[in-house]
C-alpha cells in the first residue's frame, strides 16, 4: 500500500507541468533517436534468437558485453579504431554463441522456462569467468575522433537544436544491421531455410534441411549482431562485466513490445520505447520515465502478449 | 472390486516415515542454539527464513509452474514495512539527529513524517502490512495477469520487469526509502515494551518456519495440490473441468507472496537492514537457484538447499570472490543433468513419492500419489534392514509387509476385459 | 435466459422426435485472422441423442466443438445450452455448467495416475476452499470405481497415465468425462489411433453414455459412425451440408461429392 501511495505523492510532487520548452523538448527528441538506436542494436539480435528461433536468451545481455570487451581488448593491444573491430566483435561473439548452441542451448529445444533458467545460468558464468580474467574495474573504449562533436541543426533564441554524431552513427549502424538481417531472412535461401525450420522443423529435415546446422548459424548469427552492439555501445559508457544486465531488460521489452512475428517489431518497438522514455524523461525525470515505461510493456503485454505488429494467429 | 476400493479406504494413512525425517530435523533446529554459538544461530536463523522463502517460491513454481523472479520482491516488501516500524520506533537519542524523523529522511530535506509511512509506527498495522503489501502487490499482478492469455515464459519475464521497476524506484525515492543504502540501524523487536531475546527471536522464526512447511504440506497434498499439479501440467485441460484456472493462481501466488512478506519482515531484525539489493533480480534468482537445486514440486528440497547453499556460501565467501561463478555452473548443471534437483539425486526406491510406499503395498507400476512431497527415506531400508536381520535370528517370524504377490492380489482382482465388455 | 422459440420449430419439423434441446447452435461464425472457419453453422442436440458430425479436414468439426465449449471466439450467432445463452463464457464455466469435453489427441495427466485423472474431473464444487478441504469420501471412491468399470481401466486405477497406450489414454479421456458427468458429452475423435476392437468397445461405451447423457461426437470412421449414429450433421467448408440418418446422408448428391466423392477419388489416386 505504501508503495502505491508513494507512487501518488511521487506523481503529485513531479515538476508541476513545465510550460513546455519546445527547444529542450526537441533536443529530447533527439536524444531519444540515441535511445532507439541503442535498443534497436541490442534488440535485433533477440529478435533472431527469441523471434524467429523462440529461444528464451536471458545471456543477451552478456554476448552484448563480450563485444564491448572484444573492442577493448583490440583497442588497447593493436591500438585499433573502433569501426575496425566491429566486425572482430561479430565474429567472436558469434562463434561463442555457436559453440553454447551446440552443448547447450540445443538440449533444451521446445523446454522454453528450462532454456530460460539455463541462459540465465550462462549469464551468471560468462560474467563471472570475464571477471576471473579481466577483473570487475572499469574499462573505457575511445570512441573514433572522427565521429565526436555536435550536429547542430538549428539555432532558435541562442538555443541550439543539436545530436551528437555518435548517436547519428549508432542509429545507422542500427538501422544498416536491420537492413541486412530483413534481406538475409526474407531474400535469401538461408533465410527461407531458418524460417522453414522454425515452423516446422520435421518437415524441414524430410525436405534436406541441415536443421542442426540452420540451427547453430542462426543462434550464432543472433548472438554476433548482439557483439556488434557491445561493440558500437562501448564508448558511452564504461565496460565491466555486469553491464550486460541494463541492455537484458530494455532489449527484451523492445522485443516483446513489438512482436517478434515479424523483424519490423522490434524496429516499432525500440522506436515506441525509445522515445516514451525520452520525453517522460524530460517531463519527469529518469528513473520514473523507466518506471513508467516498464509498467506500460507490463500493461502490453497483458493485453497483447503477442505484441504490437503480430497478427491473431488460429487457436 | 472391493480390494481396490479397500485400497482406496487405506488411502489416508498417516506417513510415518514422513513424520520421522520430519521429526528429526526438527529435533536438530531446536537444539542448534544450544549447541551452535550466537553468530551461527543467527546466521540459521536467516537460512530458515531464505528456507521459507524458497518453499513458497516452490509453491507456485515447483507445484503450479509459474516461474518468477519477483519472489525477492515480496521478501523485501514484508521486510520495509518491519524496517520502518523499527526504524521509528527508534528512541529519539539513539537518531543521529534525535527527534523521531529517521536519518535518511533528515538528510534529504523531510520535515516530518509522510503520512503514507507514520502509520507503521504502530505495532499491530506494521505487522498487518508485512503480509498485505506483499500479498496485496502479488494479488494486483495476479489478477492482472493470469486472467489473461499471457502464458509461462511471458509472466517471467514480466515478474523480471517488476524486479527491475521496483529497483530503480525504491533507489530513486531516496527521502521515503533510504536510496540504494536501504533503512539501516533498526531498533530490535520488541514485544508489548519488553525487546525479544535473541533466542526467542530464533524460535519464533523456527515456529514460524514450521508453521509454513505444515500449511505448504497440507495444501499440497490435498486435492488442491492436485489441481495446482494439473495446472502445471495442462491448465487449458483442467478448465475444461470447470476449474477456474485463474482463480486458482491467483490465490497460490497471492498466498506465497505473503509468505515471503512474513519471511521478509522477520528478516529485518536479524539483518538490522534491509536495502533494494533485496529487490534486484539477482536476489530473485538465488531464490530460484534454491528451488532448481532443491528440486521442484518437494518441499524439503527446496528448503534444504537453501540452508546448504547459504552455509556454503557462508565460507565460500571467505575463501574467494567468485561465488557467483560457482552458483551459475550449479544452475547450469541442474537444469542440464539434474532436472529434479539435489532430490532426483536420491535413489528412486529409497524415495517416498506415493501414497502406495505408504500403505506398505509395493506396486510395480509406476505411481504418483496423493502425497506429492518427496523425501529421502531412510526409514524404509533401516525398516527392511531390521526385518532381514529379525528375519535371520528368528526365520519363523514373518515379514510384516506382503510379498509382491500379495500386493498385486491385493490391489487387484484379476483384470478382465471382457467382464467389463459383457457388462456393456 | 432468453429462450428462442425457432429452437422449438426447428425441432419439430426436422426431428421426429419430440425430445427436449438440450443444446443449440445458431448461427455461429468463427473466424480466425480473416478466415472464416465457421459461416454460420446450426446444430441441435436432443436429450440422450447422438449426433454424429462428419466432414472433410478443414470442414470446422472441431471448431464447432471449440467455440461451444468457449475455447474459439465466436464473432456472431449464440449457443443456448438449456435455453441459457453461453456463447463467449469461460471454459470453466461452461463444464460447470454441464458440457463435457474429449479432445481429439488424449489430452489427459500423463503425470497422474488414472484414479487422479478422474479425481480431477469428478463432478462437484471446483472452488479453492472446498478443493482444499475435499476428502476422498466413500461416495467420490464408488462413482470413480463405477467410471473406472464403464471404460474398462480398473486393473490400471494407480497406473501413470504416461505408462498407458494410446487407446487406453483415449478411454482416460472418455472417463474423465464420464466422471465430470455433464448433461452434453462432446467427444472428438474418440478412436482416433485404436485398433478395431478397442474402436469397437468405445462405440459400445459411447452408446451406454447415451442412456444418460446427449453426446456428440465428430469421427471419420464410417463403420464407426453406422454402429453409433442416430442422426448425423455433414459439414463443408464452415457451413453445415446437410443432416438425417446414415441412409439419407449417404445417398444424399451433395455429400458424395464433396465428401465420399473425394474419399473415392483419395481412394482411386
Amino acid at each position: 500500500m505504501d508503495l502505491a501511495l508513494s507512487l501518488g505523492q511521487l506523481l503529485a510532487e513531479a515538476p508541476p507541468p513545465k510550460a513546455i520548452d519546445f527547444v529542450t523538448l526537441l533536443n529530447q527528441l533527439l536524444n531519444g533517436i540515441g535511445i532507439v538506436g541503442i535498443l534497436l542494436l541490442t534488440g535485433l539480435g533477440l529478435a533472431i534468437t527469441f523471434g524467429v528461433m523462440r529461444i528464451i536468451n536471458l545471456a543477451h545481455g552478456e554476448f552484448i558485453m563480450l563485444g564491448a570487451y572484444t573492442t577493448f581488448l583490440l583497442q588497447k593491444n593493436f591500438k585499433m579504431d573502433l569501426l575496425l573491430t566491429i566486425p572482430f566483435a561479430f565474429i567472436v561473439t558469434a562463434i561463442i554463441g555457436a559453440l553454447l548452441e551446440l552443448t547447450i542451448i540445443r538440449r533444451l529445444y521446445g523446454r522454453p522456462l528450462e532454456t530460460l533458467l539455463a541462459t540465465w545460468g550462462l549469464s551468471i558464468v560468462i560474467q563471472g569467468v570475464v571477471k576471473l580474467i579481466f577483473t570487475a574495474q572499469l574499462r573505457y573504449v575511445k570512441a573514433p575522433p572522427y565521429i565526436k562533436g555536435n550536429w547542430r541543426l538549428a539555432e532558435i533564441g541562442g538555443q541550439a537544436i543539436e545530436i551528437s554524431y555518435y548517436r547519428l552513427f549508432i542509429i545507422f549502424v542500427a538501422l544498416a544491421l536491420f537492413g541486412i538481417t530483413a534481406f538475409l531472412l526474407y531474400k535469401t535461401t538461408f533465410g527461407r531455410q531458418v524460417r522453414a525450420v522454425t515452423q516446422n522443423r520435421d518437415m524441414a529435415k524430410c525436405l534436406g534441411v541441415n536443421t542442426g546446422l540452420v540451427d547453430m548459424a542462426t543462434f550464432a548469427y543472433g548472438c554476433g549482431l548482439a557483439g556488434v552492439a557491445g561493440s558500437v555501445i562501448s564508448s558511452l559508457k564504461s565496460v565491466a562485466p555486469p553491464m550486460g544486465q541494463d541492455y537484458l531488460v530494455d532489449a527484451w521489452m523492445t522485443v516483446v513490445t513489438g512482436g517478434v512475428d515479424k523483424l519490423v517489431g522490434v524496429l516499432a518497438g525500440s522506436f515506441l520505447i525509445g522515445q516514451s522514455n525520452a520525453v517522460l524523461a524530460y517531463l519527469l525525470n529518469d528513473p520514473t520515465a523507466r518506471v513508467i515505461v516498464l509498467a506500460a510493456v507490463i500493461v502490453l503485454i497483458r493485453y497483447r502478449p503477442e505484441g504490437l505488429f503480430t497478427v491473431q494467429k488460429r487457436g | 472390486m472391493t480390494q481396490v476400493l479397500g485400497r482406496l479406504r487405506r488411502q489416508s494413512i498417516i506417513p510415518i516415515n514422513l513424520l520421522i525425517t520430519v521429526g528429526v530435523i526438527l529435533l536438530i533446529l531446536v537444539l542448534f542454539p544450544l549447541l551452535a554459538g550466537p553468530f551461527q544461530t543467527n546466521f540459521m536463523a536467516k537460512l530458515l527464513l531464505f528456507g521459507v522463502l524458497a518453499v513458497s517460491l516452490d509453491l507456485v513454481w515447483g507445484f503450479t509452474g509459474i516461474l518468477s523472479f519477483a519472489h525477492g520482491v515480496f521478501f523485501t516488501l514484508g521486510g520495509y514495512a518491519m524496517a520502518y516500524y523499527l526504524k521509528l520506533n527508534l528512541s529519539a537519542s539513539a537518531n543521529t539527529y534525535g527527534g523521531t524523523l529517521p536519518d535518511f529522511m533528515v538528510w534529504n530535506g523531510l520535515k516530518e513524517l509522510p503520512w503514507f509511512i507514520a502509520p507503521l509506527q504502530i505495532f499491530p498495522i506494521a505487522m498487518a502490512a508485512m503480509v498485505l503489501v506483499p500479498a496485496g502487490f502479488a494479488y494486483i499482478i495476479g489478477w492482472f495477469i493470469f486472467r489473461s492469455k499471457v502464458s509461462g515464459v511471458y509472466i517471467t519475464i514480466i515478474t523480471l520487469a517488476i524486479s527491475s521497476a521496483l529497483t530503480t524506484f525504491f533507489v530513486s525515492q531516496q527521502a521515503y526509502t533510504g536510496g540504494t543504502n536501504g533503512i539501516t540501524d533498526v531498533s530490535k523487536l520488541s514485544l508489548f515494551g519488553l525487546e525479544i531475546p535473541f533466542l526467542g527471536l530464533y524460535y519464533i522464526i523456527l515456529a514460524f518456519t514450521v508453521f509454513v512447511m505444515a500449511t505448504a504440506w497440507w495444501l499440497t497434498q490435498s486435492n488442491f495440490g492436485l489441481i495446482l499439479r494439473s495446472i502445471k501440467e495442462n491448465e487449458k485441460r483442467i478448465s475444461y473441468l470447470g476449474y477456474d484456472v485463474a482463480s486458482y493462481k491467483i490465490f497460490i501466488w497471492t498466498l506465497s507472496a505473503g509468505i515471503a512478506g512474513i519471511a521478509g519482515g522477520l528478516f529485518v531484525p536479524l539483518n538490522r537492514f534491509i536495502s533494494p539489493v533485496y529487490l534486484a533480480v539477482a536476489f530473485g534468482t538465488q531464490v530460484v537457484i534454491w528451488v532448481a537445486v532443491g528440486g521442484r514440486g518437494t518441499l524439503l528440497g527446496p528448503f534444504i538447499a537453501a540452508i546448504l547453499l547459504g552455509q556454503v556460501q557462508n565460507y565460500a565467501d571467505r575463501v574467494t570472490q567468485d561465488w557467483q561463478l560457482f552458483v551459475g555452473v550449479l544452475l547450469l548443471v541442474v537444469v542440464l543433468f539434474l532436472p529434479d534437483g539435489l532430490m532426483g539425486l536420491v535413489p528412486k526406491k529409497f524415495r517416498l513419492s506415493d501414497a502406495t510406499r505408504l500403505m506398505g503395498i509395493v506396486g510395480t507400476n509406476p505411481t504418483s500419489g496423493f502425497v506429492q512431497p518427496r523425501l529421502f527415506d531412510w526409514y524404509t531400508p533401516l525398516r527392511s534392514l531390521v526385518t532381514t536381520l529379525t528375519g535371520f535370528v528368528s526365520s519363523g517370524l514373518r515379514s510384516p509387509r506382503p510379498t509382491q504377490d500379495e500386493a498385486d492380489r491385493m490391489l487387484v482382482g484379476k483384470p478382465n476385459a471382457n467382464s467389463v465388455r459383457r457388462k456393456l | 435466459m432468453e429462450v428462442i422459440s425457432s429452437v422449438e420449430t426447428f425441432n419439430g419439423s426436422k426431428v421426429a422426435s419430440p425430445v427436449e434441446t438440450v443444446l443449440s447452435v445458431r448461427q455461429v461464425k468463427v473466424v480466425f485472422s480473416g478466415f472464416q472457419a465457421l459461416k454460420g453453422v446450426d446444430l441441435d442436440v436432443g436429450d440422450r441423442e447422438i449426433v454424429t458430425i462428419i466432414g472433410p479436414n478443414g470442414a470446422g468439426k472441431s471448431t464447432l466443438l471449440d467455440a461451444i465449449v468457449g475455447k474459439s471466439p465466436v464473432a456472431s450467432g449464440h449457443v443456448y445450452y438449456h435455453g441459457k445463452e453461453i456463447t463467449n463464457k469461460s471454459p470453466y464455466e461452461i463444464a460447470r455448467m454441464g458440457i463435457g469435453r474429449k479432445f481429439q489427441n488424449p489430452n489427459v495427466y500423463n503425470d497422474l495416475t488414472v484414479f487422479e485423472n478422474l479425481l480431477l474431473a469428478l463432478k462437484g464444487s471446483h472452488g479453492i476452499m472446498s478443493s482444499i478441504r475435499a476428502k476422498l469420501t466413500q461416495a467420490k471412491k464408488e462413482k470413480i470405481k463405477d467410471v473406472l468399470d464403464r471404460v474398462g481401466l480398473v486393473d490400471k486405477a494407480f497406473t501413470k497415465v504416461s505408462s498407458l497406450s494410446h487407446g487406453q489414454k483415449q478411454w482416460v479421456e472418455i472417463g474423465m468425462v464420464l466422471a465430470q458427468d455433464p448433461t452434453v458429452v462432446l467427444l472428438d475423435e474418440p478412436t482416433a489411433g485404436m485398433t478395431p476392437d478397442e474402436t469397437h468397445m468405445t462405440g459400445e461405451i459411447i452408446k451406454s453414455i447415451s442412456k444418460t447423457h446427449s453426446v456428440v461426437v465428430i469421427e471419420h470412421d464410417m463403420e464407426f459412425v453406422k454402429q453409433i449414429a442416430q442422426r448425423i450433421v455433414v459439414l463443408h467448408q464452415g457451413a453445415k451440408l446437410t443432416e438425417g440418418t446414415v441412409s439419407e446422408v449417404q445417398s444424399n448428391p451433395e455429400v458424395i461429392e464433396v465428401y465420399l466423392g473425394r474419399e473415392r477419388i483419395d481412394a482411386a489416386a
